[in-house]
């Protein structure tokens, strides 16, 4: 499309996704780690009326709004995820850092991770430890590639997730979660 | 307003115009008017609006509404004629928004191509609706274990037949691959 700049082909399912499962409140504050251009999240707010207070992360220089600026996995660990309702991690690749981080603090509301599983060839370190996986993995990653999806399942009942709701196309999967305090 | 015919292109001018281009605007005119004027320095030289100028001709308007512009030197002009173009690139659309707008053209039964959109773009814009269902996964806790088992490739068949055997009846997959 002449003038737009990024592949939102599947943009109106990320938004019907938070849209239907942002909490119930008239005013959500929202975390967005992968900061961008806040498309979705103005979408959201036309489409359920909420005020959403949206704080961004982006490390990238040509951000004109206000925001967090700053590498999202330093960043996310100094503040108080309490304050917020939602965090998103609209990431492409895979948040395992940040979702442990998240799962490891007192932040109570919404995750929405959007990623594109392309990641089982170098399985995330954090997971692979976790897992308990050898070392010798790395070398072998036709081993693990097939299984990746559940693999990383297998790792978000690791951090404690118990279900998830998810719209998936191919690799590309779209979820949320609820996390408790 | 100033004859065609009068306005001189920019020498150096280093915004290229397709024809399709030409032609879409040329559309735009004929639809809503000639908006916005073409802005020339005071010896009728075109600073911005050379698209809007082939336009112009190409539907065969003899007179355009032009902006003399007298308060910037010959130096400033030279990085402006750049500079209004460049800065269009910095803007992109905020596709849902667009969407809505586009919807709501359709609706007033307008022509959504008046918008400068080609139709296959008018189509894309409007397929963007849902398309994936919405479903429930519940996630068992760590229900997996993964072993890996490095052995010699002069391994004997039947061993790996047995030990594929073995991993099937456990409920377990195994996966080859070498380094």
């Amino acid at each position: 499309m002449a003038g737009t700049k990024t592949d939102n082909h599947y943009t109106a399912d990320k938004v019907a996704l938070r849209a239907g499962n942002i909490p119930d409140k008239k005013e959500i504050r929202v975390l967005d780690c992968f900061g961008g251009r806040g498309v979705i999240w103005r979408a959201v707010a036309r489409k359920t009326g909420k005020n959403i207070i949206r704080t961004a992360i982006d490390m990238r220089s040509d951000i004109d709004y206000v925001h967090l600026h700053g590498d999202n996995t330093k960043v996310i660990k100094s503040i108080d995820l309490k304050q917020f309702d939602v965090i998103d991690l609209d990431a492409y690749g895979v948040p395992a850092d940040i979702i442990k981080t998240v799962q490891g603090s007192d932040f109570s509301g919404v995750v929405f991770v959007t990623m594109i599983q392309t990641m089982f060839g170098a399985i995330p370190r954090i997971i692979q430890k976790d897992l308990k996986m050898p070392d010798s993995v790395k070398k072998i990653p036709s081993l693990v590639a097939k299984d990746g999806w559940n693999i990383f399942l297998n790792w978000l009942g690791y951090v404690g997730v118990k279900r998830i709701k998810i719209r998936e196309k191919n690799r590309k999967r779209y979820f949320c979660y609820t996390k408790e305090a | 307003m100033k004859k065609t015919g009068e306005l001189k292109e920019y020498e150096k001018n280093s915004r290229v115009h397709t024809s399709e281009q030409i032609k879409k605007i040329s559309k735009s005119i004929e639809n809503f008017g000639f908006n916005v004027p073409i802005l020339i320095d005071s010896e009728g030289t075109v600073i911005s609006g050379h698209g809007r100028l082939y336009a112009a001709k190409h539907i065969g308007l003899k007179e355009v509404p032009t902006i003399k512009i007298e308060h910037m030197s010959k130096e400033k002009i030279k990085a402006f004629v750049i500079a209004d173009n460049k800065l269009h690139d910095e803007s992109f659309f905020d596709e849902l928004t667009l969407q809505d707008e586009i919807n709501e053209i359709v609706k007033l039964s307008l022509d959504p191509e008046i918008t400068g959109f080609a139709e296959d773009e008018i189509k894309k814009i409007l397929d963007m609706d849902e398309k994936l269902k919405e479903k429930i996964v519940e996630i068992k806790p760590m229900t997996t274990t993964y072993i890996l088992i490095e052995l010699p490739n002069s391994s004997d068949v039947k061993m790996l037949e047995d030990l594929e055997k073995t991993v099937k009846n456990a409920g377990g997959v195994l996966s080859y691959g070498g380094n």
